[in-house]
């Protein structure tokens, strides 16, 4: 199976729905400019039969409601806001391993790092082209990007 | 009957998650622990007892598997079932982590019926009803 956006959205709606009980819409607004864009990033690195990343980008908000639900506490919870960028990387790291399995299928094994977060939000280009979704959740917009890079040789 | 069950997971959050969903699975415990890598959840297997580690796969110092190969070596800690909480879905890998010694295997994300499905195989079956009178 191929990457394709339509695929890209339903894994990490399905995670969305699955981790956090949260249930995201396509965006259907033009997505926020990225120079004005208040969001965080977090990426995580895959490699295997091919490399790549996925990076999931969000408002602060949407890191703290995904916390919220992870935890299963209140949003004014303390410990929700010291978890908020963990959770982000947990559904990163959730989203790109559920990617896999659906792009690759159950045979190769893919080596996952560990997410890290995001400086700032490159586009992706012609030279450097990768799937990218933007998603609305609670009135926010979430951006989900996978980057398969070059396949592996198998030379020596 | 509950369960001393040890946690380990790089990402606290993730710890907290696995935590959360046991207890919406009603699985009882009896006490939970936390490790940030194997090399810290060995230390602590070694200073306090408990019935099974659930583990994920990719963590610093020391991973999952080679947490696994670790506690195998060690026969204090040999007979503890290990269950691997992971995002990665491979065959292979999933037979690798059987092979070592793993005894079972959850895949996120996970649902509370799942985790407990999972930990009856691995632990048994618990009395729900004995086990709610007692708390």
């Amino acid at each position: 199976m191929k990457l394709t956006k339509a695929l890209l959205e339903k894994v990490s709606a399905r995670v969305l729905a699955d981790t956090a009980f949260l249930m995201p819409e396509p965006l259907v607004t033009d997505p926020p400019p990225a120079s004005r864009w208040s969001a965080i990033g977090v990426r995580i690195l895959f490699s295997g039969p091919v490399r790549g990343y996925v990076e999931v980008w969000t408002p602060r908000a949407i890191a703290r409601r995904l916390a919220a639900n992870m935890l299963g506490r209140d949003i004014s919870d303390p410990d929700v806001e010291e978890n908020e960028l963990d959770a982000l990387m947990e559904t990163v790291n959730i989203i790109c391993g559920n990617l896999l399995l659906e792009v690759a299928g159950r045979d190769p094994i893919f080596h996952l790092g560990t997410p890290r977060t995001c400086r700032r939000l490159v586009p992706f280009t012609q030279r450097d082209p990768g799937t990218d979704v933007w998603l609305s959740l609670e009135g926010e917009a979430l951006l989900v990007r996978m980057r398969v890079a070059a396949e592996k040789t198998r030379a020596a | 009957m509950a369960f001393r069950v040890l946690i380990v997971d790089d990402s606290a959050t993730t710890r907290k998650i696995v935590r959360r969903t046991l207890e919406l699975a009603r699985v009882p415990l009896a006490d939970v622990g936390e490790a940030p890598d194997g090399l810290a959840a060995l230390q602590l297997l070694r200073e306090r007892r408990f019935d099974v580690v659930l583990a994920d796969i990719n963590m610093p110092q020391m991973n999952g598997m080679e947490l696994i190969a670790a506690m195998s070596r060690d026969a204090q800690l040999a007979t503890i079932p290990v269950i691997i909480v992971t995002t990665e879905g491979s065959l292979q890998r999933i037979h690798e982590l059987h092979r070592m010694g793993a005894q079972g295997y959850i895949h996120k994300p996970f649902a509370p019926e799942k985790i407990r499905d999972i930990f009856r195989g691995v632990m048994g079956d618990w009395d729900d009803e004995a086990d709610e009178g007692a708390a």
